[in-house]
């Protein structure tokens, strides 16, 4: 039932780490979805400033950190990009990709 | 997907994109599209059947047997419930009971509004005028300041059987 709220919401339980810093798993609109399918055909510059916009906004602890930090630059160097598909799966879906449907994948 | 949502709910097209992802699929799943779509095909089928002629043996038409209640309603002219309908509303109760608490405990609100005693000297009519009055919500405010006090009087006093 709870989940059922957050789903409601367009909000997550979830959290996640990148370079120390975690972040809400909430998902993005369709719209937001759009926008980014739209970079990808970009340069990965466009790709990381989606990538950061979106960050800075589901930041767990925003007084621990400041939102100022999150630019392209720093998703560069934290966001290696294996975890890439990861982040895309977290960012759609609201929560992190299960280890079952991996295996059977 | 999208369309599927769109097609069903009457939904524009920038509302759905500002759904997220999980959103969308709660709704695709059918539970946000429960009643109107589903139900309409049974509405508009039970309304069809509605006549307004009157039947063979001169009694009332459907039509206007629905009126008739309507109106009955408004007036608040209340016909007392038969032992077949106390039994069954008794039964549906005892049904409800986990939701809606014990039938036999009387809710000691239902049991201070049986206190009310009628308004002294009003008749029934002049009662139910009143109170189809402020159903109806044409009591100006000034008006309610003054009556609001005794209204439940007046309201028993409406519920007073006619001799």
């Amino acid at each position: 039932m709870s989940s059922l709220f957050t789903v409601l919401a367009g909000k997550s339980a979830d959290t996640f780490k990148l370079g120390g810093i975690e972040f809400q798993a909430a998902p993005v609109t369709l719209r937001e979805y759009g926008e980014y399918l739209a970079s990808q055909e970009g340069s990965i510059a466009d790709q990381t400033v989606w990538l950061a916009d979106k960050l800075k906004r589901r930041l767990q602890n925003a007084t621990k950190t400041d939102p100022e930090e999150i630019t392209p630059d720093w998703v560069l160097d934290n966001l290696p990009l294996p975890f890439m598909k990861i982040v895309n799966h977290i960012l759609l879906y609201g929560e992190m990709p299960k280890e079952s449907s991996e295996k059977k994948a | 997907m999208v369309w599927d949502v769109l097609g069903v709910n009457g939904w524009t097209l920038a509302q759905v994109m500002d759904l997220t992802f999980p959103q969308l699929l709660f709704i695709q799943r059918g539970r946000g599209r429960i009643l109107y779509a589903r139900l309409e095909p049974q509405i508009q089928a039970n309304l069809a059947n509605l006549s307004a002629k009157p039947g063979s043996n001169g009694e009332p038409s459907e039509a206007q047997k629905i009126i008739d209640r309507w109106q009955q309603r408004k007036a608040n002219i209340t016909t007392p419930p038969t032992q077949e309908e106390k039994t069954l509303a008794y039964a549906r109760r005892i049904l409800l009971a986990p939701y809606l608490g014990d039938p036999d405990v009387v809710e000691p609100e239902a049991e201070q509004a049986s206190h009310v005693k009628p308004f002294p000297g009003m008749g029934v009519d002049e009662a139910q005028a009143w109170v189809a009055y402020v159903r109806a919500r044409k009591c100006p405010d000034n008006v309610w300041l003054e009556i609001g006090d005794v209204y439940p009087a007046i309201y028993m006093a409406a519920q007073v059987k006619r001799e």
